[in-house]
């Protein structure tokens, strides 16, 4: 029973500490303004990723072989550790005329944030269906009650209802997919599953349905109609959070139940996927061209981010799963600077509109110099991150001889790179025209620092130093 | 760490630097910059006559049992299990490329001396941009070459972006975009022969010694080749460059027109290395390509009044010129087009970096406006006028020695449509004379046109360096070509041999 315990130790911890930074609040003579929840957050997920990360890769099954923590879902854990402790920065309580969430709610906003990365850990560490299913429950309600955390804001409001009637449909359709599989397979291990799957109706029906299912969570067109509304409405650091952690673990869920199903059905399976990587680039990119309002442009960016990573799916070997946990990685630290940047601005100023941004850079060089950054990154221009990452997922359909999806990814690369050199444009190129007064220089606070700083030097390091990739590569050798 | 690491990281470090200099010290910015360059046009210097001591002067192919011309090698692994290796060498061509782009980077901090809005940044970026520059001339490895490739993107859209004139923003974007969709045809070129090859290496002479299947380099030849080609300005994707080179503050033209430019030749001659097969089957086709280039580029020079858009499309002929001399596959024109890459690089830097000082003084570009200015800025108009006579290939001056060898290799191509193309790509010097002499007399002779033009001044000492610097390197290359010549003879025998090693069609 200890051992039992044991295994899932990360995840108990999660849960503790949940508990813990819900109860600070109901310390005696303490007023709860959230720094004191935020503070803990951090330092708990920041420990945990540190424990994760020095760990080595281990081999621990429990459960009867449900729950099975091996190197790959410690990658992922790692990655959701890391997206939550920059959200729970991001979260500090901002002394300015427009915070994105209430003080005295920060605590019941970070302890839903804990369980939801605890629903994640468990995700990826799931091997059988009921518990895959039950953890994405885990994943996917206190996230909704994140949407709509400002209720009283009709915004928000809005972006929750959205939020919960999709997450509800997709649910539904992943469910039935699954039902079907465990008809014809008749268990529901998930290593056990794949021989009894040939290519019959019925299992292609399954497959469909499942991809459509997780299309919702990885916001693949045409299943991504929830995820712009969503973003504009919710609190600014939920929206960053939903953007890479929920978009990871969607990732590690095609994995589990496409690739680790279906992919011996190469033919159909790679169809299906290169179909919805180039509707899911071309559309999030071409969509995201006249965006002005930035938490709808970063909406539409993380959708054709996906579009990318589902090009590194179609191989379905070590070199696949490597690039795209590597990607993952990167994606997390550009798009949380991106995120980063907007919040700042949007608490400092209220202004989420991108045409606000002229001439950001000469009040805030720094400021702008992040976002900079975090854009080139996306794009896929060195010597940032995300230049590796791209060519990686590149490299990993090219092994496959899937030629003709690498050049459609690069030309949406190309594409992609017009509306992130847009946003450029306005905090650097274009000067303010009469009666527009800039943004002044704005103050940050130390823990709004710490985040862009970490998501800057990993951008800068993670693609040139080789550690990294070496990381993701050794755990994709060895599996999940 | 090697020589060829420091020449690469020296501007980078010096940008570095620079980013802890308040901004309102501009002028230990600039002097910070000046001696970073200045360190990497010493070290380069070094390097070519360094590696014209190990080759000796006298003509002769590779010495037996040497396949490539590489020196200065630093190999070392670097990233994943694909092989991915940090792999700096240099030959000949990279060398005479190096140097060139050490020598137009140093003038171009000189020319940019008076640059006082955001200083700080414009700097960094510049830096920066050289980076890339120099990476790629020395990198070895496909992925550090393409890195290093795209590393110049970053930089140059910003600085084109907040420095340049005119439409400043949508030249910047065009740019930025083109060139882009270029490296989009690249990369899919890259990882096609990195797994075609199978050699788990990323390093050229791996994969060019792997022998790629014929059928894949007879549609991976032409992606490769418009890819890099776009960069170097072939028809029809070489509108960027007037816009961009116009739009752009008088360093980053400089840079550009002069040495990124030469990007594009420098990886259409790689891609030829990597796809011997491919070239021959589609060199008549690109060969047509670029006498069009040629020629249109001419053609559209002579119908401009504004000068930056003169030399821009006078760039985009020359460097059509470039392209030429490696579309015919001869071994002559090759070396033509290696000078050429150099020669072109010295002249476009100059005429740049004269349009600039000429526009600070005279505030307009159009020759219409402008009128006898050879009694009021005599050191400026005699620059632009040896500048011109090396553009139209007078003997003495580079572009002659450039010129001749690239019409004297294409011309002994046996067949008549080649031979056609070469008499017709020879006609556009009488072009190129046209626009370059007609602007000459415009602005330099005549009576004054523009009263207020009375009382500019000529060239100051720190304008005089690059000008100096630049006319001497032009005149020196063409008088004393030897030198060049053997280092791109030396260091082309492996692409001659990877040609021979293939049969004819």
């Amino acid at each position: 029973m200890l051992e039992q315990t044991l295994a899932i130790s990360n995840e108990l911890l999660l849960v503790a500490l949940a508990i813990v930074v819900a109860c600070l609040g109901l310390l005696p003579g303490r007023k709860p303004d959230g720094r004191l929840e935020v503070t803990v957050a951090t330092s708990g997920l920041l420990l945990l990723l540190v424990f994760n990360a020095i760990n080595g890769f281990p081999a621990i099954s429990a459960f009867g072989g449900a729950y099975k923590a091996g190197p790959v879902a410690q990658v992922f854990k790692c990655l959701f550790l890391l997206s939550g402790a920059l959200t729970a920065l991001l979260s500090w309580p901002a002394n300015t005329p427009r915070p994105a969430l209430p003080g005295k709610l920060i605590g019941e906003h970070l302890s839903l944030l804990l369980l939801s990365i605890t629903g994640m850990c468990f995700l990826v560490s799931a091997q059988e269906l009921v518990l895959l299913y039950v953890s994405l429950e885990l994943v996917t309600i206190p996230l909704i009650l994140l949407v709509a955390f400002n209720r009283h804001e009709l915004r928000s409001a809005e972006a929750g209802m959205k939020y919960v009637l999709f997450s509800a449909l997709s649910s539904g359709l992943l469910l039935y997919g699954l039902s079907i599989v465990y008809g014809l397979a008749g268990t529901t291990d998930l290593t056990a599953i794949a021989p009894h799957l040939h290519f019959s109706l019925p299992a292609i029906m399954a497959l469909t349905l499942i991809m459509a299912g997780v299309g919702f969570k990885i916001s693949a067109v045409p299943f991504h109609l929830w995820a712009p509304d969503t973003y504009e409405g919710a609190p600014t650091p939920v929206a960053a959070f939903l953007s890479v952690a929920s978009k990871a673990a969607g990732f590690a869920l095609f994995y589990k139940l496409v690739s680790a199903l279906f992919g011996h059905l190469a033919d159909t399976t790679v169809l299906l996927l290169g179909l919805l990587a180039t509707v899911t680039m071309t559309a999030g990119n071409l969509m995201a061209i006249h965006q002005t309002n930035m938490k709808r442009f970063l909406a539409y960016s993380s959708i054709a981010q996906a579009g990318y990573l589902l090009i590194g799916l179609s191989n379905d070997g070590e070199l696949g799963l490597a690039a795209v946990s590597f990607y993952l990685l990167v994606y997390v630290v550009s798009n949380l600077a991106a995120f980063g940047v907007v919040t700042f601005i949007a608490a400092a100023t209220g202004k989420e509109d991108m045409r606000d941004y002229v001439g950001f850079s000469v009040n805030n060089p720094a400021l702008a110099a992040v976002m900079m950054l975090a854009m080139f990154s996306l794009a896929g221009i060195p010597p940032l991150a995300g230049f590796l990452g791209k060519f990686y997922l590149f490299a990993a359909a090219a092994q496959k001889g899937y030629y003709w999806l690498v050049l459609v990814g690069t030309v949406n690369a190309t594409i992609s790179l017009y509306y992130y050199l847009v946003v450029l444009k306005h905090m650097y190129l274009k000067k303010p025209e009469n009666g527009q007064t800039p943004i002044g220089r704005m103050n940050i606070s130390w823990a709004g620092t710490i985040a862009l700083a970490i998501s800057c030097a990993a951008m800068l390091v993670v693609g040139i130093l080789p550690h990294f990739l070496r990381w993701t590569e050794s755990a994709a050798a060895i599996g999940w | 760490m090697g020589l060829l690491t420091t020449i690469v990281l020296t501007p980078l470090l010096a940008a570095v630097a620079i980013l802890f200099i308040p901004p309102q010290r501009t002028l230990l910015i600039k002097r910070v910059a000046l001696a970073a360059t200045g360190i990497t046009l010493l070290l380069s210097i070094g390097l070519v006559l360094d590696y014209l001591g190990k080759i000796g002067l006298d003509s002769g192919a590779l010495p037996a049992g040497r396949a490539l011309a590489l020196e200065y090698r630093e190999q070392v692994p670097w990233l994943s299990n694909l092989g991915i290796e940090y792999f700096m060498a240099a030959d000949g061509i990279s060398l005479l490329m190096v140097l060139l782009t050490a020598v137009v980077i140093f003038c171009g901090v000189c020319a940019s001396w008076y640059q006082e809005y955001r200083a700080k940044e414009f700097f960094v970026f510049l830096l920066l941009l050289v980076t890339g520059v120099f990476g790629v001339f020395v990198a070895n490895d496909l992925f550090l070459f393409f890195l290093f490739y795209e590393l110049a993107v970053l930089p140059m859209y910003l600085l084109i972006g907040i420095w340049g004139t005119g439409p400043r923003e949508y030249s910047a974007m065009k740019l930025t975009l083109m060139l882009m969709g270029g490296s989009a045809l690249i990369v899919v070129g890259i990882l096609v022969l990195y797994f075609e090859a199978g050699v788990h290496s990323f390093s050229f002479s791996a994969i060019a010694q792997a022998k790629i299947p014929a059928s894949t380099q007879l549609w991976l030849f032409p992606v490769m080749f418009f890819g890099f080609g776009t960069l170097g300005g072939l028809w029809p994707f070489h509108t960027w460059s007037p816009d961009g080179h116009a739009s752009a503050p008088t360093a980053v033209s400089m840079l550009h027109a002069g040495v990124l430019m030469k990007l594009g030749g420098y990886g259409c001659l790689k891609t030829i290395y990597l796809m011997p097969e491919g070239a021959k089957v589609w060199g008549t086709f690109f060969m047509v390509l670029t006498t069009i280039n040629i020629f249109y580029g001419a053609l559209i020079a002579i119908q401009k009044t504004d000068l930056k858009y003169i030399t821009a499309y006078s760039s985009v002929s020359h460097c059509g010129l470039v392209l030429f001399g490696l579309a015919t596959l001869n071994a002559t024109a090759f070396q033509g087009a290696v000078v050429q890459m150099y020669a072109h690089g010295l002249m476009t830097a100059l005429f740049f970096a004269l349009v600039g000082m000429i526009y600070g003084r005279t505030h307009t570009r159009f020759i219409t406006e402008m009128g006898g200015l050879l009694k009021v800025i005599p050191f400026l108009g005699v620059a632009y006028l040896i500048g011109g006579f090396s553009g139209l290939g007078l003997p003495g001056l580079a572009g002659f020695i450039a010129e001749i060898q690239v019409f004297v290799g294409a011309f002994s191509l046996e067949s008549w449509g080649h031979r056609i193309m070469t008499i017709l790509a020879a006609a556009s010097v009488v072009t190129s004379a046209v626009y370059l002499l007609r602007a000459l007399t415009k602005m330099l002779y005549g009576p004054l046109v523009n009263e207020e033009h009375s009382h500019i001044t000529d060239a100051t000492f720190v304008e005089r360096v690059p000008l100096v610097i630049l006319l001497f390197l032009l005149a020196f290359s063409g008088m004393f070509p030897g030198w060049m010549i053997r280092m791109a003879e030396y260091s082309l025998a492996p692409v001659i041999n990877q040609l021979h090693s293939v049969p004819a069609l």
